[in-house]
């Protein structure tokens, strides 16, 4: 073949063809994304009827009776690592699963917790039907949330026992638009995590001399499980710390990226259900829903009530006992370290640290730990999810899937073999007969009080599109302001309801 | 001659494009692999930062609503700063620690290089996690020295920048110190001219290029500061440390995706403005004598300064990792215990073992995929570079383009490059990460060789071409294998980012590579993802981290000391 002899384009033309190639791609792309302010393809279309991907099973409707249906297929569960019993009790029940039905075939995978929502999103966000089911968060709930399957038909049509499932735990996964109607909701929960809690040195609490001591001085038992208020925690852990049984008296999330905002909400809503001006009921869910209300159509914060008012000056005396945040912040990695050191008498802590606690090869307190709820209705929820992936290859089979690992069964051999907390009643119920789980006994009573919910209030905060890039760190700076000593309480509250209003963004939705 | 076809074909496009055949055939495969592979998610992204979405995850448009968000966003304006003082602060704190210790080196030898040049070959995820844990005021050495809270303030990011940029400036600078000639020494020997007074009036001139160049490159590395900063905000507080590149991450995956790209487009800008002027300032080949003050001395530094100087700089250096290396051998009890022990009081190889028992199928998979992706990368970059320093192709504009990518996050590659995987069927394989990498590993390793051929002697290609070979055969023949010293060092840092890789093979992979079916080459996760295992909210293991972070750097320092002769020669003069 002769090369041609070298002739070329002008630069105009060459130019000219840059740019028909540039808006090419830029056409491609908007198509891509359906612009001009039409809807991308959402998880929403992707379940319903007449998109859903065949399955491999199809008696979902039906509630499993003998003989069990043939169930073939492959599933990926993807989890984040880190959890002493969630792995083990995922593969635990992906074992138990295909024992039971030998044509499936389950993998768990793990990957690093930060970056859960990297290695789900990108997944969803390209339609890829691996994974199949999503184990996730309440604070990854909102990012994932939109893109995984309607779990409604399952509740249903009797997949997932809806009875069984109490309603507060399932909040964080409902979908609310504008008006409060649930769109959808995203997942079920299948592993309970309280938090904070109140954890403990039991040997301090059962030494009978300072129990006399204690309540001699007092008026009441020095025994945290006993303690309805703030200020009977606040005078014990004065108490402890007078006496310098340990080097400090209490550990108290007051750290700088999350833990003062989830540390606050449980205090705000003990004194919101008291206080008119916030409109908070009381046997109400907690959450941060309680930060607003609607008055003649118009969003306005309520932390400068005067409960709000109230939460921060409790707030500052509970973390007077610790190293002040100019020294060491107590932030999620603080409180799981510090409080294994036995320098603690007593801490705020998820029950996801349990195990940790109990590890005698890392913790100096292992096997010494008692737990009770907060003070004054304050122990909140943080339960672990399940999703489902719209674009999976075998929907109904993960649902069948999840539906086989909250069984009472299967959540009664996690309870025993791994000390795994469930989710639902039956389960919480029968983790609190087993010995390593006993200890759950007193946060079933408070789930079942928490039964109110104002879903039209509550979806204000939902559709508050910059809650968490914006507001949340605008709250975290001015409380850190007040835990520094540079300004008061009043301050401090009206300077957030200030900042909110000028900066809240609602959603298009 | 006969070509195949597609060979042909390839020249055909150079003829008609008015360039050289051969140029072009030499570039052809880099820049369809770079533009395939950029120009779309560079594009998307900007049409995505006209987009918002809503909570239920569907996208409307805005228009110009994120850009006018700008002006309403409470942090932008800090943000901005702290970006900025990333930028400027790092090499110019850089460059004032580097030139004492460049100039010790040019008297005491070179032979402490390799030492000094350890931070820039750790991982930065592993150095950020070196510092934090000597810092750490109830753990770490801080408990003994001032118990405060390092980890809140900007001067502690910084820090940690300085401790990984500096040996690569000392270096630069070194290597320019080096390059002056015997007979500029010998003429300012004549004129009396020693010590300080000598280096402000005759050696800093002539290492300008030197100077300028090490200035961009940390810069552009404090731009993307990350790691410090995401280890270091639970206990500053939220957006006290950003910069725009954690704030785009953070708010890409809180929801805001649309504003994000938003200020990934701000990002972009920011980093391609100093790119272009640092073309120019390049170009702009003058003599600048500056003054001089009278009271500085004419006479030799004495060695004992020098040597002074040095184990300064060894302190500084060597303390993180030596720290890191006795909480690697101490048991989980003993690391928490307060105060803090000096040595291991029981030491244990039990965090090693966890990794080399948990974490083998990571480690060959990180190894394998960074020498395939070191391998590719330099078939790629080496004719591209030589194309465009030797032969000027592409100009200025491909240069900066080059530049351009190197300063984009690789966010914004994900999701596009996520379908195109997911349609070659190769997710979670090991063809994911080979076919991607390159992304990262082009621009920098482009840049390096580049540098290297613009001093390369052009009277060695001309003389080949006037023996009757043409360029194919000058370049393969003659300038390849002269090319040795530059190609180890672009290996050296092909082979570094593509080791302490971390977005791509978290989205392109979910599972270990499958040890008990290995040609499949299924499952992907890498050792960087391993990493992440261990530092896990509830139940991090300090000694796996520790263990982990120091393994992770041994591959690095193996090529480092393999390469290490090469590498003050790759900057012994730059420019365009």
């Amino acid at each position: 073949m002769k090369i041609p002899e070298k002739r070329g384009l002008s630069t105009k033309l060459l130019g000219t063809v840059i740019v028909v190639i540039v808006i090419i791609v830029i056409a491609v792309v908007i198509t891509t994304m359906g612009g001009g302010g039409t809807t991308t393809t959402t998880p929403t279309s992707a379940i319903s009827p007449t998109t859903t991907p065949s399955q491999t099973f199809t008696t979902s409707t039906h509630v499993t009776t003998s003989p069990p249906p043939v169930l073939s297929g492959s599933l990926t569960v993807l989890a984040s690592s880190g959890d002493p019993t969630l792995a083990p009790f995922l593969n635990m029940v992906a074992s138990d699963f295909m024992a039971k039905y030998p044509g499936v075939k389950v993998q768990v995978q793990l990957v690093p917790f930060a970056q859960l929502v990297t290695t789900a999103l990108t997944a969803l966000k390209s339609q890829n039907p691996v994974p199949d089911v999503i184990i996730y968060y309440p604070s990854q709930a909102p990012t994932l949330g939109p893109y995984l399957v309607d779990v409604r038909k399952y509740l249903d049509s009797g997949v997932f026992n809806k009875s069984d499932i109490p309603f507060s735990t399932m909040l964080p996964v409902y979908l609310l638009d504008s008006k409060g109607n649930i769109v959808k909701i995203a997942g079920v929960p299948m592993q309970q995590v309280f938090g904070y809690v109140l954890v403990y040195q039991k040997h301090i609490f059962e030494n009978q001399t300072l129990q006399a001591e204690f309540k001699s001085k007092y008026g009441f038992d020095f025994d945290p499980l006993k303690w309805t208020t703030w200020d009977q925690l606040i005078k014990a852990a004065e108490f402890i710390q007078s006496k310098q049984i340990t080097k400090y008296a209490l550990l108290f999330p007051d750290g700088l990226q999350q833990s003062i905002f989830n540390g606050y909400v449980g205090i705000f809503y003990s004194y919101a259900i008291n206080d008119p001006c916030t409109e908070v009921p009381p046997n109400s869910v907690q959450g941060y829903w309680t930060y607003f209300k609607e008055v003649n159509g118009k969003v306005i914060p309520t932390l400068n009530c005067t409960a709000g008012i109230q939460a921060l000056e409790t707030y500052k005396k509970l973390v007077q006992f610790q190293p002040p945040i100019d020294v060491q912040a107590m932030e999620y990695d603080q409180l799981r370290d510090l409080f294994l050191t036995g320098d603690y008498a007593m801490g705020a802590a998820w029950t996801s640290f349990i195990p940790v606690y109990n590890n005698k090869n890392v913790s100096k307190v292992a096997n010494d730990l008692g737990i009770a709820p907060l003070p004054a209705g304050a122990t909140g929820q943080a339960p672990t999810f399940a999703g489902i992936n719209p674009y999976s290859n075998n929907v109904d089979l993960a649902a069948n899937f999840i539906a086989f690992m909250i069984s009472p069964n299967e959540y009664k051999k996690g309870a025993e073999t791994i000390g795994f907390v469930p989710a639902t009643y039956s389960g919480l119920n029968i983790a609190s007969q087993v010995p390593q789980t006993a200890w759950v006994a007193p946060f079933v009573k408070l789930i079942a009080s928490q039964q109110v919910a104002d879903l039209k209030r509550m979806a204000i905060v939902n559709n508050i599109q910059n809650f968490f890039t914006d507001l949340k760190p605008v709250f975290i700076q001015e409380v850190a302001n007040y835990l520094r000593g540079k300004q008061t309480a009043e301050q401090t509250v009206n300077n957030i309801v200030s900042k909110w209003i000028t900066l809240m963004k609602f959603s298009s939705s | 001659m006969d070509y195949p076809n597609e060979i042909l074909i390839i020249l055909a496009w150079g003829s008609l494009l008015k360039i050289d055949k051969y140029i072009f055939l030499f570039s052809f495969p880099a820049l369809v692999y770079l533009f395939s592979f950029t120009i779309y998610p560079i594009v998307s992204n900007f049409i995505l930062s006209l987009y918002t979405q809503d909570v239920l995850g569907r996208l409307h448009w805005t228009g110009l609503g994120n850009y006018l968000w700008f002006n309403k966003d409470p942090f932008l304006s800090q943000i901005i700063i702290n970006t900025l003082l990333y930028m400027f602060l790092t090499p110019i704190i850089d460059i004032i620690l580097a030139i004492p210790l460049a100039i010790a080196l040019k008297r005491l030898g070179s032979k402490w290089l390799f030492i000094i040049m350890l931070p820039s070959f750790i991982p930065p995820v592993t150095a950020a996690v070196m510092w934090y844990l000597m810092l750490n005021p109830f753990f770490g050495l801080a408990y003994y020295v001032l118990r405060w809270n390092w980890a809140s303030s900007i001067w502690t990011v910084i820090l940690v920048n300085v401790w990984r940029t500096l040996p690569i400036t000392v270096l630069i600078i070194y290597s320019g110190l080096k390059s002056i000639s015997k007979e500029v020494e010998a003429a300012a020997s004549v004129d009396g001219l020693t010590g300080p007074k000598k280096f402000f009036m005759i050696d800093l001139p002539l290492i300008a290029p030197q100077v300028l160049t090490a200035f961009i490159l940390m810069m552009i590395t404090g731009l993307f500061t990350f790691d410090p900063i995401y280890i270091g905000t639970s206990q500053a507080g939220p957006r006290v440390l950003d910069n725009l590149a954690y704030y785009s991450f953070d708010q890409f995956y809180s929801g805001d995706p649309g504003y994000a790209a938003a200020l990934i487009v701000l990002m972009s800008i920011l980093s391609t403005f100093f790119s272009i002027l640092y073309i120019k300032l390049l170009n702009m080949k003058r003599f600048v004598k500056l003054p001089v003050p009278k009271f500085i001395p004419s006479k030799n530094t004495p060695l004992i300064v020098h040597r002074i100087i040095l184990i300064l700089y060894m302190i500084f250096i060597l303390l993180p990792m030596i720290w890191v290396l006795n909480i690697s051998f101490k048991t989980p009890l003993e690391i928490i215990s307060i105060p803090p022990t000096i040595f291991p009081e029981k030491v244990t190889i039990s965090n090693y073992q966890m990794i080399f028992n948990d974490g083998l199928s990571y480690i060959i998979t990180s190894t394998s995929i960074a020498l395939i992706n070191t391998l590719i990368t330099l078939l790629l970059i080496a004719p591209l570079s030589y194309s465009m320093a030797m032969h000027k192709f592409g100009g200025a504009k491909l240069l900066i383009y080059i530049l351009y990518t190197n300063a984009t996050p690789t966010l914004i590659y994900i999701i596009p490059l996520f379908s195109f995987l997911r349609y070659l069927n190769v997710i979670n394989t090991w063809w994911a990460l080979i076919l991607t990498y390159p992304i990262m590993t082009i621009p920098v390793t482009t840049w390096i060789m580049y540098n290297y051929y613009v001093k390369f002697p052009k009277q060695i290609e001309e003389a080949a071409e006037v023996d009757g070979l043409n360029r194919l055969k000058v370049f393969y023949k003659m300038v390849l294998p002269l090319s040795k010293g530059g190609l180890s060092v672009a290996a050296i840092y092909a082979f570094l980012y593509s080791w302490g890789a971390l977005i791509f093979p978290l989205a392109f992979t979910y599972s270990p590579y499958n040890l008990n079916k290995p040609l499949s080459f299924s499952g992907a996760q890498t050792f960087s993802i391993f990493i992440g295992l261990l530092m896990s909210p509830v139940t991090m293991s300090y000694g796996g981290v520790a263990a982990s972070g120091i393994i992770s750097s041994i591959p690095p320092l193996i090529l480092l000391y393999l390469g290490r002769n090469n590498l003050e020669k790759i900057w012994s003069s730059g420019g365009v």
